[in-house]
C-alpha cells in the first residue's frame, strides 16, 4: 500500500490547502507533476507578491536597482489570469516608476474583473516625486484597502466601496475632493488609518467624517491639513488624531471633535499638541463631554505650551470623568524663552476642584519626557497630578536622556511626594537602559 | 446538565468493527463527534464508517496527548494563580516535539490522516498533517515530488513541456 499514489485521490479541496501552505513557486510547481495537479494551484485564495511576499524569480531589472522589471509585472498578470477560483487576497510590495502606471493599472483592473478581491494591499516604496498614479476602480468587492506611497485619483464616475470596512493611506498623494468622496461614500467603514497624506499645493484637506460605523479612526495631522471634523461617529471606540511631524509645525489645523451625542463610545483617545490647541474653550460648549475616554494619551511640547493649550489641557480633563490611564508624552526640544514657563508653573501648581477623574478614576499617569528639567516636562506636570489626583496608584516618570536615573532627579520627586502627601507609587524609569529606581 | 463530562465514556467504531472506548473529553476534541453529542446526549456508541482501526487509533492518541497537555496546563495555573510563562513555553516545545515525532509517518498513512482529521474535525491534526505534506513538497523538483508521494506522470513530454514554458521561472532551481 505505501507504493501507492494516495495524495493525488485527495479531494481535491485538501490539496489546494496543501498548496496554499507553500511557497507560489512552489505550488506552481506541482502544476507539471499529472493531469489531474494541472491547475489546482490555481485555486489559491491569496497572493502575496513581492520583497516580502512570494518572490516571483529575479525582479530587478538591473540587479538591486529599480524600478521592477516590465517582465516581473507579466508573471503577476499571468498568474492572476491563470487562477480560477476566487481571488479573496492580494498584496503586493514592489518599487514602481511613474512610467509603469499604466502596467499597475492594467493589474488593478484584472483583479477588478475577478470580482471576488476582498483585500487589498499595494505598499509601493517610492520617493515624493515618482510615485506610481493609481485611478482607483469601484471594487464592489472590497473589505480592506491599504495602499501606501502611491497617488491616488478616483475616476470620474466612482461609485464607491460600498463594502469596504477598514482603509488604510499611508504617504499617499489624493486631493481633498477625492478623500472626502472616498469617506463619504464608504458608508460601512469601521476603521480608517490616514497618515501623511499629500493634498494638492492649492488645496489642504478639510475632511468631515460623517461615519455610521466608524470604530477607529487614526489622522494624522501635517501640512497638508487645514481642517479636520468629526461631525458624526456613534461608534467611535479610539481616535488618535496626531501630529507626526516635530513642533516646527507653525500652522494649526482647526479640529472638530463631534458633538456630544456622537462621541459616546470613544474608550481611548490620542490627541497631538496642535489639536489640543485648537480644541479652544471657546469653541467648544462646557458641557461637552467624553464619558467613556478611559484612556488617554497627549503628546505636547514646551515651545507651544501656553496658556490656551492649558486651558485646552484642564478641559480635556474636565471633559473625561471616567478616565483611568493618562500619558503624557512630552517633547521640550527647545528652551521656553518667553516666560511661558513661569506662567505655566503657577497655573500648573495650583489645586484643582471640581474635575471628578482626578478625584475618584485617574489611577495611572505615565509621563514620558527627554529631559525632566524644563518645565512642564519637569517637576511641576508631576507635581501637579500627585497634588489633584487623589486616588492615583502608580505614577511612572520616563525619561531619554543621560546615562543613568539621576539621584537628584529622584530626591526632587521624593520631595514633591512628601509635600503633596500622596499615596501614589512613584517609579522613575530611564528609557534607554530600562532600568527602574522606586521613589520613597 | 451538571454531569461530569471527563467520566462519561463513548465507543467509537472504526469501518472495520473495531470499537475504541475513550472519554467524552477526548472525543470531544473531534468537532464533528462533539456536533453529534450535543444534538443528541445520550449517544454513547459512534460508528465511524469512514475511519479504518489503525488511523483511528492514531487520531485517538493525538487527541489524548493533547487533552492530557491542556489539562495540565489548566491544573498549574490553577495551583498557581497563574501560569508561568517558560513553563509553559516548555510545555509548548514539549508537545511540538511529540508533534513532531507524532508525524513521523509513511506519506500513505499521512494522506489517511488528513482525510480523517477533515472528516473528524479535528483542526489542530489537519492542520499539522497538512503542514507536513506541504514541507514534503516544498523546495522539491516536480521528479522528486512523484518520487515522494509514488504520483504517476500521465502528461506527455510534450505536454509537460508546454506546463514548464509556461511559467518556466518557477522551474527554476532555487539557490
Amino acid at each position: 500500500m505505501s507504493g501507492t499514489d494516495r495524495i493525488s485521490s485527495l479531494p481535491s479541496e485538501l490539496i489546494v490547502s496543501i498548496l496554499c501552505r507553500l511557497p507560489l513557486k512552489d505550488a506552481i510547481r506541482t502544476s507539471a507533476l499529472a493531469r489531474s495537479w494541472r491547475h489546482l494551484w490555481t485555486f489559491r485564495a491569496g497572493l502575496h507578491l513581492g520583497w516580502c511576499g512570494d518572490p516571483l524569480g529575479d525582479t530587478r531589472s538591473i540587479k538591486g536597482d529599480y524600478p521592477v522589471a516590465s517582465s516581473w509585472i507579466d508573471r503577476v498578470h499571468h498568474i492572476v489570469s491563470s487562477l480560477r477560483g476566487p481571488l479573496l487576497h492580494f498584496d503586493l510590495y514592489e518599487r514602481f516608476c511613474p512610467d509603469q502606471s499604466p502596467l499597475l493599472q492594467r493589474l488593478l483592473d484584472l483583479l477588478l474583473q475577478k470580482g471576488s478581491v476582498q483585500t487589498l494591499g499595494l505598499l509601493l516604496p517610492s520617493y515624493v516625486s515618482d510615485r506610481v498614479v493609481l485611478h482607483l476602480p469601484s471594487f464592489h468587492s472590497l473589505q480592506r484597502l491599504a495602499l501606501s506611497r502611491c497617488r491616488v485619483v478616483l475616476p470620474t464616475a466612482f461609485q464607491g466601496l460600498e463594502r469596504l470596512s477598514t482603509l488604510t493611506l499611508q504617504h499617499v498623494q489624493i486631493s481633498n475632493d477625492d478623500l472626502n468622496l472616498l469617506i463619504h461614500i464608504s458608508n460601512n467603514l469601521t476603521a480608517f488609518k490616514g497618515v501623511d497624506l499629500v493634498a494638492s499645493e492649492d488645496h489642504p484637506y478639510s475632511i468631515k467624517f460623517n461615519l455610521p460605523l466608524l470604530r477607529f479612526l487614526e489622522f494624522g495631522i501635517n501640512n497638508s491639513v487645514d481642517k479636520v471634523e468629526v461631525v458624526s461617529a456613534p461608534c467611535l471606540e479610539q481616535a488618535s488624531i496626531l501630529s507626526y511631524t516635530f513642533p516646527s509645525i507653525e500652522k494649526v489645523a482647526a479640529v472638530t471633535v463631534g458633538s456630544v451625542t456622537s462621541l459616546v463610545m470613544v474608550s481611548s483617545l490620542n490627541l497631538g499638541l496642535n489639536v489640543l490647541k485648537s480644541l479652544s474653550l471657546a469653541s467648544l460648549p462646557s458641557y461637552f463631554t467624553f464619558p467613556r475616554v478611559r484612556r488617554l494619551k497627549l503628546y505636547l511640547n514646551v515651545r507651544a505650551m501656553d496658556k490656551r493649550t492649558y486651558h485646552a489641557f484642564i478641559w480635556l480633563l474636565r471633559s473625561m470623568p471616567s478616565l483611568i490611564v493618562l500619558h503624557l508624552k512630552l517633547g521640550d526640544y527647545l528652551i521656553d524663552t518667553n516666560g511661558n514657563d513661569i506662567l505655566m508653573r503657577e497655573l500648573l501648581l495650583k489645586k484643582q476642584d471640581g474635575l471628578s477623574c482626578l478625584k475618584q478614576t485617574l489611577k495611572c499617569v505615565r509621563i514620558d519626557t527627554w529631559n525632566l528639567n524644563h518645565l512642564m516636562t519637569g517637576i511641576t506636570s508631576v507635581k501637579f497630578f500627585l497634588l489633584n489626583a487623589r486616588v492615583l496608584k502608580l505614577m511612572e516618570v520616563v525619561y531619554w536622556t543621560g546615562s543613568e536615573v539621576e539621584p537628584s532627579m529622584v530626591e526632587e520627586i521624593e520631595k514633591a511626594k512628601v509635600t503633596t502627601s500622596s499615596k501614589a507609587k512613584v517609579v522613575v524609569i530611564h528609557g534607554i537602559k530600562n532600568v527602574t529606581v522606586d521613589v520613597k | 446538565m451538571a454531569r461530569s463530562s471527563t467520566e462519561n465514556m463513548i465507543t467509537l467504531m472504526s469501518s472495520d468493527g473495531e470499537e475504541f472506548m475513550v472519554t467524552e473529553k477526548v472525543a470531544r476534541e473531534c468537532t464533528t463527534i462533539r456536533n453529534m453529542l450535543e444534538d443528541d446526549c445520550v449517544i454513547t456508541n459512534i460508528p465511524l464508517p469512514n475511519v479504518t482501526s489503525d488511523i483511528l487509533s492514531m487520531v485517538i492518541e493525538y487527541c489524548m496527548e493533547h487533552v492530557a497537555a491542556a489539562e495540565k496546563a489548566a491544573a498549574e495555573t490553577a495551583e498557581k494563580g497563574s501560569s508561568s510563562a517558560p513553563a509553559a513555553a516548555k510545555a509548548n516545545k514539549d508537545l511540538e516535539e511529540w508533534d513532531k515525532a507524532f508525524m513521523n509517518v509513511d506519506v500513505y498513512t499521512l494522506c489517511d490522516l488528513i482525510l480523517a482529521a477533515n472528516y473528524l474535525n479535528v483542526s489542530g491534526l489537519l492542520d499539522l498533517t497538512i503542514q507536513t505534506a506541504a514541507n514534503l513538497i516544498k523546495g522539491k523538483s516536480p521528479e522528486q515530488i512523484r518520487k515522494t508521494f509514488h504520483i504517476q506522470n500521465d502528461l506527455s513530454l510534450e505536454e509537460e513541456e508546454k506546463i514548464r514554458s509556461q511559467t518556466p521561472w518557477a522551474f527554476e532551481k532555487s539557490e
